[in-house]
């Protein structure tokens, strides 16, 4: 499903970075969009061109899903991700920790394909929605003026959401 | 208006920043857990806002708000949910903002629910020489239907200046609640619906200028074998307690001490009984 650019942030085994994915090295030269991951394997997501981000994100989902359903999708293969119970006890898909630092202005988080209009406007305005089950979402806002929306569907879910201003 | 121009001129006057903090949150289906955090720095103004709906059972939500204004609006459907609220206004000298809870549980049982709204801790001084206050104005507004539901409510940390307001109402059998509230002025009003139904009300405050405290309360139930205890403590203090109990086997008890003015007002029906205590402190030194 589409969680795949997340996942593929936890997981920093990968050889290649995330931005090598989404075709933002570019950018990041540019020192217009910034990607880093600290020791707790949180992604940071500065920059003007964050929501550039967002609908590259959604592209690859996209390129991927139809990947999938094709039978040869190449980014995550069985190899490579982290030990968890195989397909056909349970989908991987479900039981997935996401922890998503989020610095800047209308970024959306998409876990499991689903998709929310972003409103930009003085404000930040971040939306993350969630379907399945057993998932963890972690916010963490230090904005003056902040608002989130999240939205979880299914049993046994997490949030933890902090919203603090910068010391 | 007043507040806004109030709030504007501090913004003004002495640089601080206002902020908007807001979660919008809805999570639906069963065994569910959030926890959410808004904090502000001692130099802002913060309005926090908390807009949350649990729909399901065995969800739980925990929430800690510091800021000039807090406010949450809690609904939380099923059965066996559990909520525990935090609300602290901020330390401003000798201003304050207030706390404001809307809490709603129904449609199932054994669902908890616990607010606690007061100031947050300061330094040890409120400026100008003046020793640490809770200022803290706080508001609690709560429903829960079904049977042994329980509503924990604390307001108030210290009995001299918050300005408290409490309503409950509670349908079904087997619910409990208790309130303690701590300020100036306590306002509470419970209606408890069913049968074997509990409140437990306190009420203390302290007027350091001796111009009068005031407790008030109002409590209706209606149903049997239900029970009511309120207390009310103060030293110049305006106290009424007004109880309706309606049905068989109902049982009040008032404990009032003050040394100015005590009201009791009580209707009771059937096979109730009530046992009234007033002390007037000025006749027992």
């Amino acid at each position: 499903m589409c969680f795949f650019i997340t996942k593929f942030e936890l997981d920093n085994k990968h050889a290649f970075s995330i931005s090598d994915l989404v075709g933002s090295s570019w950018f990041e030269l540019m020192g217009l969009l910034h990607l880093k991951f600290d020791a707790m394997k949180t992604i940071h997501i500065t920059g003007i061109l964050s929501i550039l981000l967002t609908a590259s994100s959604i592209i690859n989902c996209a390129a991927y899903e139809m990947q999938k359903r094709k039978g040869h999708a190449k980014y995550i293969t069985a190899a490579n991700q982290p030990a968890r119970a195989s397909p056909a006890r349970a989908s991987p898909e479900d039981t997935i920790n996401i922890s998503v630092l989020i610095n800047g202005k209308a970024n959306t988080v998409i876990v499991n394909g689903k998709i929310l209009p972003t409103n930009p406007d003085t404000t930040n305005q971040n939306k993350i929605t969630v379907d399945g089950e057993g998932n963890t979402i972690t916010v963490i806002q230090t904005d003056q003026n902040s608002e989130v929306k999240i939205t979880q569907k299914g049993n046994n879910n997490k949030i933890s959401i902090s919203q603090k201003n910068q010391q | 208006m007043k507040k806004l121009s109030f709030i504007l001129a501090m913004v003004l006057g002495t640089g601080m920043v206002m902020a908007q903090k807001t979660t919008d949150l809805y999570q639906g289906g069963s065994g569910n857990y959030a926890n959410i955090t808004q904090t502000a720095s001692i130099s802002n103004l913060d309005i926090n806002t908390i807009n949350a709906v649990q729909a399901g059972s065995s969800n739980s939500l925990y929430t800690a708000q510091k800021g000039w204004d807090n406010n949450i609006d809690l609904k939380q459907t099923g059965s066996s949910n559990e909520a525990a609220m935090t609300q602290e206004t901020g330390d401003l000298f000798l201003f304050t903002g207030k706390n404001t809870a809307n809490v709603v549980q129904g449609g199932g049982s054994s669902n908890y629910a616990k607010l606690t709204q007061s100031e947050e801790a300061g330094n040890g001084s409120d400026g100008f020489l003046l020793p640490e206050y809770d200022r803290s104005k706080n508001y609690a507004k709560a429903t829960q239907s079904g049977d042994a539901n329980t509503y924990v409510l604390n307001q108030g940390s210290q009995v001299k200046i918050p300005n408290n307001e409490s309503y409950l109402v509670q349908s079904g059998n087997g619910n409990y609640a208790t309130i303690d509230q701590k300020g100036i002025k306590n306002f509470s009003d419970i209606k408890q619906y069913a049968n074997n139904n509990n409140s437990i009300l306190n009420q203390t405050g302290s007027d350091f200028l001796h111009t009068g405290t005031y407790d008030t309360s109002y409590s209706n139930q209606e149903g049997n074998n239900n029970g009511l205890t309120i207390t009310q403590t103060g030293e110049v203090d305006n106290q009424l307690a007004e109880s309706i109990q309606n049905g068989t086997g109902n049982e009040t008890r008032i404990n009032q001490v003050a040394n100015t003015v005590q009201n009791v007002k009580s209707w009771q029906y059937n096979h109730d009984s009530i046992i009234i205590k007033q002390v007037d402190t000025i006749t027992q030194l």
